[in-house]
């Protein structure tokens, strides 16, 4: 019979997530005593909605941990493509703060495109870009010719709507990455 | 997003299912003999079967009520190995220019071994001829004489939760706390062969003691998660087949605490010392009707006798307007009951930032808004 679900029952074995991989991404440790009833619940009732912002960053460090575990629910490999659906987005808003969740979750290398799944059509939003960095705090990104020195160790967003765009990091060939919605996302972080 | 181009939905759960016509299962325990047939009418409290039971065993260190070592107590023991001994007669006795020490039988049973290494005596509950009673209103359908079976057609209410562990078991419903917190010395020998309903929240002392002292069943509004996974049952909703712990265990709101809700809590007050079935991996609770004019119905009813597994019903989408009686499944007011009054006609985004519709519903003691995934219809 048909009834409401929601994202949450897409992912398997949420009782085995241990609490502490989901409370350590908590600002608050207030909620980590009813943490595990909270996941319980959330797995009885996939189809609720958090009302609070405590509860949303809950929800977003289940679904961090989730993705760690199953990362073929956003990303696939073989097309090095991150896919997210219409559903994914509003029950996670806002879209940046997702995909930032996705690049630090799921182990992306070279240029992965970022589409968004639609009922009728998808979209390329963008892309995130991650490759081998040098020595040194900072690294010199060029953007469509246009060069800037960005800090290591970070994830940064450069908006950009062109659909290709090329790009060069540091020592790294010149890559062509995508643009859109969201721009190209550059992973930064030293792996 | 305008309403008139968008139609609310929200799950509905059946929670309370009246006159329903099912067949309970009474099984002898042990060896013995079903005392009805096919087409018997039967009471509650008609004997439908005798069995010869032994309900196991009790150990007794004789050797330290004796002050001797385990390889010497056999030798003070007062009554064979093999033979029967009743509470009170003597067991064990010892006497020396120190004093007497005397070791009575705190039970009715066969002395079956001792153990020279430990000083345990072992004794063996004598069979008891244990009746066993309809329990309800009913046709005799089915009669299985080898395996001590028998399927008896009645009229239920059948009560459903949200979630539980454990096979199906019966016994008297008593109600202990409908919206409290039962401490575990709240449980004792008077629960044996009871269901119990334990309040808002059961946490593993109370699940533990419960098991020991015999409860049959528990019913609460919510379990404490990891306190039930630290028993070895699994949480997930889709992962209950055949889980048991000893006992049968059915939540009726969800995990944490939450009160049980007012629709079930009456039903429980109604049927408070009658005799009940529950079934806690279906999380499914069978009430018999106490009316025995519900025979005059199962006269009229063909119920087809099958050994396929049941399936409790399933949830289901429905819509969702102005007078819908609904239940909220997400905190704030978690298991709170409800009558939506009315239904807003453009989204509102919550502090959370999800965009979402909101009903606005009147309960008992306020009025209050909810996002609609936020409910399920009852």
């Amino acid at each position: 019979m048909p009834k409401l679900t929601g994202i949450f029952s897409n992912f398997k074995d949420l009782d085995k997530i241990p609490i502490a991989d989901i409370s350590r991404w908590l600002k608050s440790q207030d909620k980590v005593r009813t943490l595990e009833d909270f996941v319980a619940n959330r797995m009885l009732y996939p189809q609720t909605v958090p009302i609070t912002s405590s509860d949303m960053e809950v929800d977003f460090a289940i679904f961090r941990e989730a993705i760690t575990r199953q990362p073929n629910l956003v990303y696939s490999e073989s097309q090095n493509t991150i896919f997210i659906t219409h559903e994914l987005v509003i029950r996670f808003p806002p879209l940046d703060k997702l995909l930032n969740v996705i690049v630090k979750s799921v182990s992306i290398r070279g240029v992965a495109k970022i589409v968004l799944k639609e009922q009728k059509n998808t979209n390329v939003l963008g892309s995130i870009v991650s490759l081998p960095l040098p020595q040194g705090d900072q690294v010199t990104v060029v953007v469509g010719g246009k060069s800037m020195n960005l800090k290591v160790g970070i994830v940064d967003i450069i908006h950009i709507t062109k659909p290709k765009i090329d790009l060069k990091i540091g020592e790294n060939p010149l890559v062509m990455a995508y643009g859109g919605k969201v721009g190209v996302i550059i992973d930064l972080r030293r792996k | 997003m305008n309403l008139y181009e968008t139609s609310i939905s929200a799950n509905m759960r059946p929670r309370i299912l009246r006159n329903r016509f099912v067949h309970v299962k009474r099984v002898i325990l042990g060896l013995g003999k079903i005392l009805v047939k096919t087409g018997t009418e039967v009471q509650p409290e008609d004997v439908i079967g005798r069995s010869n039971f032994t309900p196991g065993f009790f150990a007794i260190n004789i050797a330290q009520k004796l002050g001797v070592r385990p390889s010497e107590g056999l030798k003070f023991l007062q009554r064979p190995l093999g033979k029967a001994i009743y509470t009170g007669e003597l067991l064990a006795f010892k006497k020396n220019f120190l004093g007497k020490k005397v070791v009575t039988s705190p039970t009715d049973g066969l002395i079956e071994f001792y153990d020279a290494k430990t000083g345990d005596l072992r004794l063996k509950y004598l069979p008891k001829e244990v009746p066993l009673a309809s329990g309800v209103y009913g046709c005799v359908d089915y009669v299985d004489p080898i395996k001590g079976e028998v399927l008896i057609k009645a009229m239920v209410t059948e009560v459903l939760g949200v979630f539980g562990s454990g096979k199906e078991r019966n016994g008297l419903l008593r109600v202990l706390s409908l919206d409290g917190l039962v401490q575990k010395d709240q449980i004792n020998d008077e629960g044996r062969q009871h269901v119990l309903v334990v309040g808002s929240v059961l946490y593993a002392d109370v699940l533990k003691k419960a098991v020991g002292y015999g409860v049959t069943g528990i019913i609460t509004g919510g379990i404490n998660a990891r306190d039930f996974k630290s028993m070895g049952v699994s949480i997930d909703p889709r992962r209950r087949i055949g889980s048991d712990i000893g006992v049968s265990v059915v939540a009726t709101e969800g995990f944490g605490h939450s009160p049980i809700g007012e629709d079930l809590a009456n039903v429980f007050k109604e049927y408070e010392g009658k005799f009940v079935f529950i079934n806690g991996n279906i999380s499914q609770i069978i009430l018999p009707s106490n009316s025995s004019d519900s025979i005059l119905a199962l006269r009229k009813i063909y119920l087809p006798v099958t050994r396929a597994p049941i399936v409790p019903p399933e949830v289901s989408l429905g819509g969702v307007s102005v007078g819908t009686q609904i239940r909220i499944i997400w905190p704030p007011y978690f298991g709170a009951h409800g009558k939506v009054v009315a239904v807003d006609k453009t989204v509102t985004v919550l502090e959370s930032g999800i965009a979402t519709f909101l009903l606005t519903v009147e309960t008992p003691k306020q009025k209050i808004k909810v996002p609609y995934p936020n409910v399920e219809i009852i």
